[in-house]
């Protein structure tokens, strides 16, 4: 396991990060930088993360038994050196995409995540609004593949901490774009607003933690689109700051749905385990509906244009008029 | 215990200085409507294909409330902090509505948006939006009201 010194650099580390957070508001106030804080969000964000933080040391040991267990039983024997730390860097990264990824496709996995979604702003500190229940959602057992195989536990517990803080920079507007090539290779600021912006177009995109080859290879990238600025959030936003409801919202949602009189299981099933917005009434809409409805819209307004124009292709002297009615 | 305790203590502490920079900086202001069609707007950024028919919007500028053309829902563009939120009410979605002087508190059956408080000053529109949205209310639940 790690050694204390680790422990020291783990927690220096972070203190240096959450010390960015107040300079990057001092920023937006005095350079004028793209920054927007609000009192209530930031408070109920460090409530949520105290939380989050509180669960995480209460469970946490799920995480760390579940990859011990398995490297009791690895498969080979991987030497703990800069080479396999780089491979399981790399594998992690894979892992973290995964889990990313089911956390906003199945509903289960969504209640958890959809703690960090849910701030209307964008800003360093939306990365401390982190899920309570991440241990007991299931998919800490995504992190025991690389164990069995046979990597360190500390090589996975430090690949994992990188990984979760390097994504702590990529949460923010300050940052337009960084060089056309780190763009390619990495996640970036851009690319993140794209993650959590509700537009639907922007919709479950983007879910890469480090390398954004994962997103290219999976077909789940989606460039910032300069003509459409993202607007963050839920597509269902919530109005509240109570950091219970917060990070219990969508469960008691799930709940009311379970409970739903002259359901079938299959049915119930999918209210638990379908990607949000699935309904038995299709009263509701997920992101494939939320995007079929916005490219017809865009598509009607395109003909909308076209049928002007082609009206003003023929124009005649004098018929400028009709057209400006038009 | 001792190590948890300390991250949740430099969270903490972390979010007092935030606060107390947000508090000193220029980033206090709440977002107001300027008029109904600014609420319009907003509105239908979230819902581009409703068709509202009358729009009242609160005397603080703060919310506003939507007649729709289907005729049974309500649309209703809160005020969030610096953000505005837009939904649809439908029969059921409203668990009461008082009205408190000049103000309606709604409380709302969606545990992620539990209520909403509209100040209407004209007294016509605080009693014709009183009976629209206590006809949003289900069953019994319906509230007392005075206005």
């Amino acid at each position: 396991m790690p050694d204390p010194t680790y422990a020291t650099l783990v927690n220096l580390a972070q203190l240096a990060i959450l010390l960015l957070i107040p300079l990057e508001l001092f920023l937006a106030a005095t350079l004028r930088i793209k920054a927007e804080y609000e009192m209530r969000d930031t408070l109920a964000t460090v409530l949520v993360s105290a939380g989050s933080i509180y669960f995480w040391g209460v469970l946490g040991w799920l995480f760390v038994a579940g990859v011990l267990f398995a490297y009791a039983h690895r498969l080979f024997e991987i030497p703990a050196t800069w080479w396999s730390f780089l491979i399981v860097f790399v594998l992690d990264d894979l892992r973290y995409y995964w889990f990313h990824r089911i956390s906003h496709r199945s509903r289960w996995f969504w209640a958890s995540h959809v703690v960090h979604h849910s701030s209307q702003h964008f800003n360093l500190s939306v990365n401390l609004r982190q899920s309570w229940t991440s241990q007991f959602s299931g998919l800490t057992l995504l992190n025991v593949p690389l164990a069995w195989l046979g990597f360190h536990p500390a090589l996975i517990g430090l690949a994992f901490s990188v990984n979760l803080l390097y994504q702590f920079w990529i949460h923010t507007e300050a940052i337009d774009r960084m060089p056309r090539w780190f763009e390619a290779l990495l996640n970036t600021p851009s690319h993140h607003r794209v993650h959590h912006a509700n537009n639907p177009r922007y919709l479950d995109a983007n879910y890469a933690g480090v390398f954004m080859i994962w997103d290219h290879l999976f077909g789940s990238f989606v460039a910032e689109d300069r003509a459409e600025p993202p607007r963050y959030g839920l597509v269902k936003n919530l109005t509240t700051f109570n950091p219970i409801r917060i990070a219990t919202h969508e469960y008691i949602a799930i709940a009311k749905d379970l409970v739903k009189p002259g359901l079938t299981l299959r049915q119930r099933l999918a209210y638990l385990f379908a990607p949000p917005g699935w309904s038995h009434d299709g009263s509701r809409q997920g992101t494939e509906s939320l995007r079929a409805a916005e490219a017809a819209r865009r598509q009607r307004a395109q003909n909308a244009v076209r049928s002007i124009g082609s009206a003003s292709q023929p124009m005649e002297p004098g018929s400028a008029e009709t057209l400006a009615v038009g | 215990m001792r190590d948890l305790l300390i991250a949740i203590g430099v969270n903490l502490l972390v979010g007092a200085v935030t606060a107390l920079l947000i508090y000193f900086s220029s980033q206090r202001r709440q977002a107001g409507l300027a008029d109904p069609g600014e609420a319009l707007n907003l509105f239908r950024a979230q819902f581009p294909d409703s068709v509202p028919r009358n729009i009242t919007l609160t005397s603080d500028g703060r919310n506003a409330l939507i007649d729709l053309s289907d005729g049974s829902a309500v649309g209703l563009l809160q005020g969030y902090g610096r953000r505005w939120n837009a939904r649809v009410l439908h029969d059921g979605d409203v668990a009461s509505v008082q009205a408190n002087e000049a103000t309606l508190r709604l409380k709302l059956t969606d545990y992620g948006s539990p209520r909403a408080a509209l100040l209407l000053t004209d007294p016509n529109e605080r009693s014709q939006w009183l009976a629209r949205l206590q006809s949003l209310v289900r069953g019994p639940e319906t509230s007392p009201s005075h206005a």
